[in-house]
């Protein structure tokens, strides 16, 4: 009976320790990056996903198949896994009259603007100065002089980060 | 009796040390660890988890006198 129960407690500390091997391997994995860059399809629907955070207050949207913008301005934040040089957003969005600047923090605490007045869009922004904070970069979506939210909606958003550093 | 016992106290250690070593990765590059495990709850987690191996040890050792 001795003899079996030595096994069978170096079997449960054996089991654990696996499992918690393949966490360990799982955090990391995740976190290797081997290609040049690195796509991010928003899911609008989702106010926190593991890489993306917003956009947010989610108060100041709606979503129903698209995002209806209620308020502005938007935030988000989106984890950076390594190093890249830049950043391209591109996606679909209902302007009406508006326009829409789009920011990227800055270490200075500045933002780095890009102005939008077409519905499908792209516009890169560049890195070298981008503000970190755990990892994160922080995106701000202004209107500027909204007049009329209803016409703002964000069909889909992506995110390209782009290492030319090779 | 003793395998379960063994069982919990292992998995205690082996959480403990998964903990210290996540933080460590967590200190190290942050962000990599949180957006996955909430390090918070884990540590709170760990503090119940050692207050249950407290009274399985004890109800072990009061059954065996």
């Amino acid at each position: 009976m001795v003899f079996k129960q030595k096994y069978f407690i170096l079997f449960f500390r054996y089991l654990w320790l696996l499992l918690a091997l393949i966490a360990i391997i799982f955090i990391i994995n995740k976190n290797i990056l081997t290609d040049q860059s690195l796509v991010y399809q928003i899911d609008l629907s989702q106010a926190v996903t593991t890489e993306i955070e917003g956009p947010y207050p989610r108060n100041r949207v709606l979503y129903d198949s698209q995002l209806n913008v209620l308020a502005e301005p938007l935030y988000m934040q989106a984890y950076l896994p390594g190093h890249f040089t830049d950043l391209t957003v591109s996606g679909q969005l209902i302007l009406g009259e508006q326009i829409l600047d789009l920011g990227l923090k800055q270490i200075d605490g500045s933002w780095q603007w890009q102005t939008i007045d077409v519905e499908n869009f792209e516009v890169t922004f560049d890195l070298a100065n981008v503000y970190l904070s755990a990892n994160k970069i922080q995106l701000i979506f202004s209107w500027p002089n909204l007049n009329n939210p209803d016409e703002l909606k964000i069909k889909n958003l992506q995110l390209i980060l782009h290492n030319d550093n090779s | 009796m003793t395998i379960l016992k063994s069982a919990i106290n292992d998995l205690f250690k082996t959480s403990l040390f998964l903990w210290l070593f996540l933080l460590l990765l967590e200190f190290w590059r942050p962000g990599t660890v949180h957006r996955f495990v909430n390090l918070e709850y884990y540590f709170y987690f760990l503090l119940l988890f050692s207050l249950i191996i407290k009274f399985v040890n004890f109800s072990f050792n009061t059954s065996r006198r």
